[in-house]
């Protein structure tokens, strides 16, 4: 048994570490319209807003880093040139996750004009968005045209050593597109096929909990209690419940 | 001299690389990029918002407070007032054309139009600002950005010829070609 000052200091500093790393993701769902507050994009976004700097996939090959520190205008700073294949941008912490078609790579944007590369993470050539929360990234890999011989999964990474990103757990899938992370909850859609909600209490080994076959999911956004589907049968909502979903409402696609 | 000698063997090289092919092949199907026009204009006339349009092809999305933008692939974005996700309410399309990507700050969206980034001040949605204007990159025009791609598959990138008479090339869209009569190699 620890000595109760002991105790306290535990108790606050794991509130600091567990507050540090929920600033990764900026969940409030506030009417927030302050001069400098970003939104949040799904993770199929190739722009993302961190700081004063945005960051932007053009062509695929090269990422433009624009400074929008006047807010009213987007000067481009510098442009990275990694390599090809890049799709997806996700803002974790200090650290932006590239996902490209060869994996995903990290840098480090403390210094938001110039980042800094800090380490890949490689898999087989596949489409592929990534979303992160606490220590661990979510990657998802698809096949499809652009994606040459490619594996459906979801993988759970480990960025605890950011260095070296380590592969947990494969977890097969049909078609995955976008997905986010979020508290206990994990939505993975799977294009055409639906959407997977899953249980991820333990980040490692994600539970399944539901696979919805009936709303096509391209991109999604969780939102603390509930999140947002889209597909191309329209715009879903949902509220988590307890192993059951309450679909808050539906915007449907109507052929125009 | 050197400086000569760069811009004749760029102006070169920008003739060897970009390839128009006139000789008559069999009809044939290639995966490649078809321009996207938006009918010429300045930008200021192009960005705009018109009343809610139904959900039609979608695109991504993006949250901020109670707004929740869904992308319309090469067009713009629907806004939704999303303060009662159980009824969320389609107010407004914002007309991008050649927009697939948003984000904002502030009261601020920055949108990807034409290769390059449009910055509108959308604090009052009915009226959106243009405060940055977006000069058109004569490249973008030509032939899709992914062509300068290092590409492990292919060193030979298809795309429909552009044609300057239907407007202005907003966006490049992947997708299946008939008989290509455009390629860039790199």
């Amino acid at each position: 048994m620890l000595e109760k000052p002991m105790k306290n200091l535990i108790l606050i500093s794991s509130a600091i570490v567990l507050l540090l790393f929920s600033c990764s993701k900026d969940k409030s769902m506030s009417s927030d319209t302050g001069n400098s507050s970003t939104g949040e994009g799904g993770s199929m976004a190739a722009m993302t807003i961190m700081g004063d700097y945005m960051y932007r996939i053009a062509g695929g090959n090269a990422i433009e880093v624009y400074n929008i520190s006047a807010d009213s205008s987007a000067e481009l700073a510098t442009i990275l040139n990694p390599g090809s294949g890049l799709e997806t941008l996700f803002p974790y912490g200090k650290y932006l996750l590239v996902g490209t078609t060869s994996g995903m790579l990290i840098y480090d944007v403390t210094n938001g004009a110039n980042p800094g590369y800090v380490s890949r993470y490689d898999h087989v050539v596949s489409c592929d968005p990534v979303v992160a929360q606490g220590n661990y990234a979510y990657v998802t890999l698809r096949d499809g045209t652009r994606c040459n011989r490619a594996a459906n999964q979801l993988e759970v990474v480990d960025l605890s050593d950011i260095t070296n990103p380590q592969r947990l757990t494969t977890i097969p899938m049909q078609q995955p597109h976008g997905l986010d992370a979020d508290g206990d909850n994990l939505v993975v859609g799977e294009g055409s096929y639906g959407f997977k909600w899953f249980d991820i209490k333990d980040p490692v080994n994600p539970k399944q909990l539901k696979f919805e076959n009936r709303v096509p999911c391209f991109d999604v956004i969780s939102q603390g209690d509930h999140f947002i589907v889209v597909g191309s049968n329209g715009l879903y909502q949902y509220k988590y419940g307890t192993g059951t979903l309450e679909q808050l409402s539906v915007i449907p696609v109507s052929a125009n | 001299m050197g400086k000569y000698f760069t811009l004749f063997a760029g102006i070169v090289l920008l003739f060897a690389g970009c390839t128009r092919d006139n000789r008559m092949y069999y009809s044939y199907n290639y995966m490649g990029f078809k321009p996207i026009y938006a009918s010429s204009g300045t930008l200021k006339d192009l960005i705009r918002t018109t009343s809610a349009k139904p959900l039609s092809e979608t695109g991504k999305i993006y949250v901020k407070g109670n707004l929740l933008l869904v992308n319309k692939p090469f067009s713009g974005v629907h806004v939704i007032d999303n303060t009662d996700p159980s009824k969320p309410l389609n107010k407004a399309f914002l007309e991008i054309p050649g927009n697939i990507d948003v984000a904002m700050k502030g009261n601020f969206l920055y949108a990807d139009y034409a290769g390059k980034i449009a910055v509108i001040d959308v604090s009052d949605m009915d009226h959106p600002r243009i405060t940055q204007s977006v000069e058109l990159d004569t490249k973008y025009q030509q032939y899709p950005p992914q062509a300068d791609m290092t590409n492990r598959w292919s060193s030979r990138t298809y795309f429909e010829c552009p044609d300057p008479a239907k407007g202005v090339v907003v966006g490049w869209l992947y997708t299946n070609l008939k008989s290509p009569k455009c390629w860039k190699n790199q």
